[in-house]
């Protein structure tokens, strides 16, 4: 698919605020899998000079920062990918040590016994995929989805003893899960083309789930355990990686006064099949 | 008169007497110096005390000590008694620690680019990644020079037999070097007479040299780098030396909100406007040191200096995440590390370790609680550490517990034979007292170690731990021609 994301984040203070610094990860993940980005535009307000450098993981990150007083922040981020229906194959390769670092606990993704429990039943099956499959349809099955129930700051385990959360923290729950059992795993930052009929009817917006190494015949995987599809197809547009949502947090930044901070999100994918812009894209990559 | 070694005996087969040998023969190089405190009385040690006391006061060398509540700005305690190391045995020092601190930095170099060591399986990579000092945000970023760390102040002991062993390394923001140049000051007023009779070596060009190096590693080649001294605050224990070091180089200490990032460049706030910095000589951890990119909620750092930093904008010194190297347990593998990089065996030894995150090793350390020292991996200052000999059975149990809950954190070594100085515990008698030494090392363009160091000493009697935050003193270190 050829999809257009508009993401914009506004933020909005009372009292003037100033020395802003911000850094990004927006742009999506390109020449990885089966994912192509097109074109990303970046746009601050008030205007500002951009720089951007390649995390850890792999991620683009941009930042920019404000030093005279403002009172609000604009950040707009267009983006056009191409997504393929059918993932890659072939022989797949990763940094061993990038594994690893996969397999252990980190600040959201926690070991408590409540996730080893959880994970001690998937222990049988041996097939990594199935077993992930498997891990996925269990907390998509019992898991409740509650916006509300949690906040950016709970941790698995929290997650765990509360048995409902969002997008981010059944990814959590899932990269425990599987961590436990010995199968790296990471969290996915991106956005979801509902194109008006998800499951549980939410709005095309950002979204989070996994992928998981499920070795080198098929590479990294994606499941998601926030809908019944369990699988991550071409509707899905991954921005980056990392262990969990502290790695790869879409906005994170500081400023100085005393004001407090009031967010606004809004996130639009749509489809650019019929487009002329998608025309003038796909023609273009055939060259 | 009584004379004040008449009373020194410290034979013992545990420990190492810097001054007495074990045939009760003084060593030659401390022959003078016994002399001279053999002709003082009584009154002339107190007179020269009270002079030392004066000059510490009026210069307000204090340090902070953490976890009480009244009184916590301390004036560090000062022994009169010289500690003498002969040039022969510094040669030693200094060769092992150019050694010690090439090899661990280009051990950093690698585990912040290619990760080969951890690839060959020389070290577990599950132990670095574990590690809470490895800074992921860190990997990829070239620091001018390949130098990540520019001042070192490892920590040196002498067992049984008055061998050099390193206890730690410390490759962070390691301080008391303040200490060691005011501590020659009051030494040279108190004793001119004794002071004038060894060819004792200089420390005091160390913040000239501090500062040079400083200079060699700006990001851009410039005749006269601007370079600051970033500090956490009053509040921080070593503040006093954060202001002095500053003091002595002639340049400007700054607190995180006195800098700021623009553009991806470093400024200072000055009364003419913002003005370039290169250099940063930080004394602000790294978990503090950019909200952005670290705690969010720390009002000590400078939001957007990794980012200048990894522009190639600025130099930090110590690096980020230089403290992966002097984890607890990364160190016993510093043997390996110097063969693996310099394929040479290390001059100066470890002291014999137990990892914790070892099967085999945590069941020896948990049925030897109390003959071992177990200290936390990351923690530092004599803090998290259990010191077996001198614990209660409930101290043990409590600690056992949280070795069992997180293995990795923690390391046992044998209760230390550390070596013993006379010094006095009272005003005018003296006793063995364990001391090790701390040298300061510095590394830009090349590596250079201030002949001697700071030489901390437990004057709690028979107390092993020389920690300032934990009843330690120090002492003049003198390194002296044959």
């Amino acid at each position: 698919m050829i999809l257009k994301v508009e993401h914009s984040t506004l933020f909005e203070y009372e009292e003037p605020i100033y020395e802003t610094a911000t850094e990004v990860r927006l742009h999506p993940a390109s020449a990885v899998g089966s994912q192509q980005c097109a074109s990303f535009n970046l746009q601050i307000t008030p205007p500002a000079a951009i720089f951007d450098y390649t995390d850890y993981y792999g991620n683009r990150v941009h930042h920019f920062n404000i030093l005279q007083s403002h009172k609000r922040v604009q950040i707009i981020a267009t983006s056009v990918v191409e997504t393929a229906a059918q993932p890659e194959t072939g022989q797949f390769t990763e940094d061993e040590i990038l594994l690893l670092d996969l397999l252990a606990e980190s600040h959201y993704v926690r070991f408590d016994p409540a996730i080893q429990a959880l994970a001690a039943r998937f222990r049988e099956i041996g097939e990594p995929c199935r077993q992930a499959t498997e891990i996925c349809r269990h907390i998509n099955d019992t898991f409740l989805y509650e916006p509300g129930a949690t906040d950016v700051h709970s941790t698995s385990a929290v997650v765990m003893a509360l048995g409902r959360g969002v997008c981010q923290d059944f990814a959590h729950i899932m990269l425990a899960a599987c961590r436990h059992l010995g199968l790296p795993a990471r969290y996915v930052s991106g956005y979801l083309y509902g194109g008006g009929s998800t499951p549980e009817g939410q709005d095309e917006a950002s979204h989070a789930w996994c992928e998981v190494w499920c070795g080198t015949e098929t590479g990294w995987t994606g499941f998601d355990p926030t809908h019944k599809t369990l699988f991550v197809d071409d509707r899905y547009i991954k921005i980056g990686t990392g262990r969990d949502y502290g790695d790869v947090p879409p906005v994170r930044g500081t400023y100085k006064g005393t004001s407090a901070e009031k967010l606004g999100v809004s996130v639009r994918v749509s489809s650019l099949e019929h487009d002329s812009d998608a025309l003038g894209l796909q023609q273009r990559n055939r060259f | 008169m009584t004379r004040l070694f008449d009373q020194y005996h410290p034979q013992s087969d545990r420990f190492f007497d810097e001054v007495i040998s074990h045939e009760s023969a003084p060593r030659p190089h401390y022959g003078i110096m016994m002399q001279r405190f053999n002709q003082f009385s009584a009154a002339d040690i107190r007179a020269r005390r009270e002079l030392v006391n004066i000059f510490f006061r009026n210069q307000g060398i204090t340090f902070t000590v953490y976890g009480v509540d009244e009184g916590i700005e301390r004036i560090f305690p000062f022994d009169l008694i010289p500690r003498i190391i002969p040039a022969s045995e510094w040669e030693g020092i200094e060769r092992g620690l150019i050694q010690r601190i090439t090899a661990l930095n280009l051990f950093l170099a690698d585990l912040y680019q290619d990760q080969k060591i951890l690839r060959d399986k020389i070290i577990p990579a599950e132990l670095v990644l574990g590690s809470k000092h490895f800074r992921r945000e860190f990997v990829g970023v070239r620091p001018p020079l390949g130098v990540y760390i520019h001042v070192t102040g490892s920590d040196l002991i002498r067992d049984a037999e008055g061998r050099y062993l390193v206890l730690e390394d410390n490759l962070r923001t390691p301080s008391g070097v303040s200490y060691m140049l005011q501590n020659r000051i009051a030494m040279k007023r108190a004793f001119p007479v004794l002071f004038d009779r060894y060819t004792v070596r200089p420390v005091e060009n160390y913040p000239q040299q501090l500062l040079r190096t400083l200079q060699e590693i700006s990001p851009t080649p410039k005749l006269d780098p601007k370079v600051v001294v970033l500090t956490p605050g009053i509040y921080n224990s070593a503040y006093f030396e954060h202001s002095f070091l500053a003091r002595q180089m002639g340049v400007q200490l700054t607190e995180g909100r006195d800098l700021v990032v623009n553009n991806n460049k470093v400024y200072t706030r000055t009364t003419r406007g913002l003005k370039i910095v290169d250099v940063i000589y930080r004394r602000v951890d790294d978990e503090f040191i950019d909200p952005l990119v670290f705690r969010p909620d720390s009002v000590l750092g400078v939001a957007g200096l990794i980012n200048a930093y990894r522009k190639g904008n600025v130099t930090l010194a110590n690096a980020i995440g230089t403290g992966v190297a002097d984890d607890k347990v990364i160190y016993s593998f510093v043997p390996q590390i110097i063969k693996y990089y310099l394929g040479e065996d290390p001059v100066l030894d470890n002291v014999e370790t137990w990892l914790a995150g070892n099967p085999k090793h945590l069941k020896y350390i948990l049925e030897n609680l109390d003959k071992l020292v177990v200290k936390a991996a990351n923690e530092s200052g004599g803090y998290g550490m259990l010191v077996g000999p001198e614990s209660t059975p409930e101290q043990r149990e409590r600690f056992a517990e949280k070795i069992v809950e997180n293995p990795r954190n923690y390391i046992a070594q044998p209760t230390i034979s550390l070596s013993r100085h006379p010094s006095f515990f009272n005003e005018t008698e003296i006793a063995p007292c364990h001391i090790d030494l701390r040298p300061y090392v510095l590394n830009g363009k090349s590596i250079s170690i201030v002949p001697g160091g700071l030489t901390r000493v437990a004057l709690r009697r028979g107390s092993l731990v020389v920690n300032s935050s934990q009843g330690g003193g120090s002492k003049d270190t003198w390194v002296i021609d044959n």
